[in-house]
């Protein structure tokens, strides 16, 4: 067993009718970055402020390394309890507007929780390096880009050598160039301080990114927690499928092993119980082929672009499966709307059976409304009990 | 501790209703009389003139300095604000000394055998002397209204159809009618609590009655009754005003900040406006200004010089220091609640303490004298009661002043610092405190400034034979003795002209702070 970084158990907390945080528990290992992911108000934040400290649990513990930070007891209330202050709990907070202290200039942002002069200037030559920042030390936080105010935030959780991090939605006021770039970089300083960090992000792309684990939650409550790849492919359930990315859901009927439903016979990742499941099939696990090219022949060049599509889903994806091209045979879909994103297109396409399904194609895909097409469905697939 | 502040700040005014109704079914009677009946007419007839008489003026000037290319528009925009800095008082004071019977026109008319002049009194004179110095209100409310129309809603109503009159009437005035409403409320809100004009012009109107009733009669239930006449009328013009300050804002459709309109060339009306507004700075800011000067020189050119007692400095200093360093202390609990705590009690402490500021400053004078008499025997008459009369009057302006610099101070600051290691009082005193010591030095400088220059609070609650400059300036402008006036009259000025700036200052800054909120 590693050490551990952060641990929550039970953990409660109402804001009048409202379960902010709902029987919330959590291990983190030492060192890793844990992504928090889930929609607006739905509690991520304010788990983020009762393990700072900033509020406090109606009741749960919460330990930082081997130390109890907060230990109240359900039934007896804060009566008995143990709660350490923010200032002595050794955790690093990165505030959605960085809240930089105004009235000083970057190096005493940066030094302001660390002790001791000599040290002080030491540790702020330091973090101004780590965080590419070096000539900026004089500069006041008005001064500053988006992006370097959010390097010094983070600069300035670090510098006193906290035990955790916690960032609170730290790319949201960046424009979405500056993110992908801030985002690396922060990635690089996490892991080269070797700080357990806890991030919350409503960001799907970000979340999976940025975490080495990725706990999806909603209305107060971790839904499911794991590694990145294991969140997103196997959701477990409808709502984290949602949460984590867009999906399609297909009802179907299983027998143990595969799946009847209105895309043909499919074959079921996981073993489920007889009767009916409901699928879930991500926009990109399926692939549309135009009908004309199989009659013109079957190496068509539209037909080897599809392929490298397909293959390149198959890598994204890596080793979950293979293509059903086998088995009961494509079904025809009709496409009802094409939605044009640059990097990628959104198909809309209905099947016989009366589904619509959500597909996502590379640009260079060209359907028209109104069209026929085949669609395939990379095996084997996520089916839920219904 | 908030809750405190602002019960202090209302139980003058719940004394006095105690105190009226105590007056029994007599003094009820005391209604009735056709005498109450004419001075509560005056008030409202003085309130209604002075009230059109500055929109009259404010519109037109807050046009031509915002909109137009008159001729020196940056001058004159400023010249149209100035004239708030004169203490009502004083500019009293100045026209009577201009137009009294041996005044100074008299004197400069001698030699051509007009001995007598018509002495400036009563209704017109108090309405004169009013509308000249509030008129501001209005041009300030109609120019920050104008400042905030988008440009492109003059090009579309002309690219519709419409002709520049058109324009004014079916586009403009719909647009700043709220604006002229709240100018015009204020107006009509300072007319009602002025003590000083009508007094000096010898106009009965509430505030003068209610001092020679205090003055002059043992009976003081019937003072009483009449401020309380007074403060309903000012609560149903509060009342009005914040109506119309709830619809006052008309949003500009689409972000980004405004892109500043193009003056309006006024062509052949470009000399006429100029003279419009070189009228009304000579009349509102020259001649006042000019005629104390002018005094100052003929008692300077006396035998014996001026002589301003240095005790009457030393005095208002001191008062005024008190009062500012009071008012900060009080105002603290309550600005730190109002900013951080959002909840009706303290929605309630926050407006307790601006009823109190909107009160007449005669009403809360005398509300004291009678809780001070009754229940703070200890203090009554001396200056304890005095600074404290100046710090509830003039809280509201602290809370504004450190509320606007606690505005820039969000919770998350004072987080950071916690998550730094810092214990709440360290974090309290490393991040807020540095971020809100200009906020506290500018309400105190604020306090001290309005303090300095408060006529009927000094006036009813100093201690008996405590003189400061607002005292010599009101016993000798009463006196006729207009050279002895002059002097502490221009020292009044002055700080009053810092503290206008001051206030508009903070405005300024306020709304930055909000649209950087809205912004972020």
């Amino acid at each position: 067993m590693k050490k551990i970084g952060i641990q929550c158990r039970s953990l409660n907390k109402r804001f009048g009718a409202i379960n902010a945080v709902d029987s919330v528990s959590f291990d983190l290992e030492q060192g890793q970055t844990l992504s928090l992911l889930g929609p607006s108000g739905c509690g991520k934040t304010t788990l983020l402020r009762l393990i700072a400290g900033f509020e406090q649990p109606d009741s749960g513990t919460i330990a930082v390394r081997d130390r109890t930070v907060v230990d109240i007891c359900a039934r007896t209330g804060n009566r008995g309890g143990r709660i350490v202050p923010p200032d002595q709990r050794r955790i690093g907070f990165v505030f959605q507007d960085y809240a930089l202290f105004p009235h000083l200039n970057v190096r005493d942002n940066i030094g302001f929780g660390v002790r001791g002069r000599v040290a002080r200037r030491k540790r702020v030559d330091e973090m101004l390096e780590l965080v590419g920042l070096p000539d900026q030390g004089a500069s006041m936080p008005h001064e500053l880009s988006g992006g370097q105010q959010q390097r010094v935030a983070l600069a300035r959780a670090l510098a006193p050598d906290p035990d955790v991090v916690l960032l609170d939605e730290p790319f949201s006021n960046l424009d979405a160039t500056r993110r992908r770039q801030v985002r690396k970089e922060l990635d690089r300083i996490l892991r080269e301080a070797g700080t357990t960090s806890i991030f919350v992000t409503h960001d799907q792309e970000e979340a999976f990114n940025v975490g080495t684990r990725v706990a999806v939650m909603s209305e107060g409550r971790i839904l499911k927690m794991g590694a990145p790849r294991d969140v997103y492919l196997s959701p477990a359930s409808r709502e984290v499928a949602e949460i984590s990315g867009a999906v399609n859901l297909v009802a179907g009927e299983s027998d143990g092993e595969c799946v009847r439903c209105g895309l043909g016979e499919l074959r079921l990742a996981q073993p489920c119980p007889a009767g009916n499941v409901q699928l879930l099939l991500r926009p990109e696990s399926i692939r549309l082929e135009d009908i004309a090219d199989e009659r013109s022949g079957a190496n068509g060049s539209a037909h080897l672009n599809l392929s490298l599509q397909a293959s390149a889903a198959v890598s994204l994806r890596a080793g979950s499966g293979s293509i059903a091209t086998s088995g009961a045979g494509p079904i025809r879909g009709q496409i009802q709307s094409i939605d044009f994103h640059g990097n990628h297109q959104h198909a809309s396409v209905q099947l016989p059976c009366g589904e619509r399904l959500r597909v996502r194609i590379g640009p260079s895909q060209h359907f028209e409304t109104g069209q026929n097409v085949r669609v395939h469905v990379e095996e084997p697939v996520q089916g839920l009990p219904h | 501790m908030g809750l405190t502040v602002a019960a202090a700040t209302l139980l003058p005014l719940i004394y006095l209703l105690v105190r009226a109704s105590g007056a029994g079914s007599e003094g009820w009677r005391y209604f009735l009389r056709p005498r109450v009946w004419q001075v509560f007419w005056n008030s409202i007839t003085l309130a209604a003139i002075t009230t059109t008489a500055s929109v009259l003026i404010g519109v037109p000037l807050a046009w031509i300095t915002s909109r137009s290319d008159v001729p020196g528009r940056r001058f004159w925009s400023m010249a149209a604000i100035l004239p708030l800095a004169i203490p009502s008082y004083i500019a009293a004071y100045a026209y009577k000394a201009l137009l009294a019977p041996r005044g100074m026109a008299a004197r400069a008319l001698e030699p051509f055998g007009m001995e007598r002049m018509p002495e400036l009194s009563g209704l017109f004179g108090a309405a004169l002397v009013i509308t000249l110095i509030n008129f501001p209100f209005v041009v300030l409310n109609v120019r920050a209204a104008l400042r905030r129309m988008d440009p492109s809603l003059e090009e579309a109503a002309r690219g519709l159809g419409c002709s520049p009159l058109a324009y004014f009437r079916r586009v403009l005035l719909p647009n700043l009618r709220p604006s002229i409403a709240a100018g015009s409320l204020l107006v009509a809100l300072y007319t009602l609590s002025d003590f000083g004009t009508p007094a000096l012009m010898r106009f009965n109107s509430f505030t003068r009655v209610i001092y020679t009733q205090y003055k002059s009669s043992f009976d003081r239930s019937t003072a009483a009754l009449m401020a309380l006449m007074l403060v309903a009328i000012t609560v149903v013009v509060l009342f009005g005003e914040t109506l119309t300050r709830g619809q006052a804002t008309f949003h500009r459709s689409g972000g980004g900040s405004p892109r500043p309109a193009a003056p309006v060339a006024l062509g052949r009306w470009r000399w006429p406006a100029f003279g419009f507004c070189a009228l009304v700075a000579g009349l509102s800011l020259a001649t006042p200004i000019l005629v104390i000067v002018y005094w100052a020189a003929q008692g300077a050119a006396q035998a014996g010089g001026i002589q301003l007692a240095p005790q009457l400095v030393v005095n208002s200093i001191k008062t005024a220091t008190l009062a500012g360093a009071g008012g900060v202390v009080a105002a603290l609990p309550v600005a730190f609640l109002a900013v951080r705590y959002r909840g009706r009690a303290v929605t309630l402490v926050d407006r307790a303490t601006y009823l109190s500021n909107a009160l007449p400053g005669i009403v809360v004078a005398l509300a004291l004298v009678f809780f001070g008499a009754r229940w703070l025997g200890w203090f009554y008459q001396t200056l304890v009661l005095l600074v404290f009369a100046y710090v509830i009057r003039f809280l509201p302006q602290a809370i504004g002043a450190l509320r606007t610099s606690l505005l820039q101070v969000p919770p998350r600051l004072e987080e950071a610092a916690r998550s730094l290691g810092r214990g709440r009082l360290a974090a309290f005193a490393s991040v807020t405190v540095p971020l809100i010591v200009p906020g506290m030095a500018a309400g105190m400088a604020l306090v001290f400034l309005t303090t300095i220059k408060e006529l009927p609070l000094t006036l009813i609650l100093s201690p008996p034979g405590f003189e400061t400059l607002v005292t010599e300036v009101w016993s000798a402008a009463a006196e006729g003795l207009f050279a002895q006036a002059s002097v502490p009259a221009l020292v009044l000025i002055v700080v009053s002209a810092f503290s206008v700036v001051l206030i508009l200052n903070q405005e300024r800054r306020l709304r930055v702070t909000y649209g950087n909120r809205r912004r972020g």
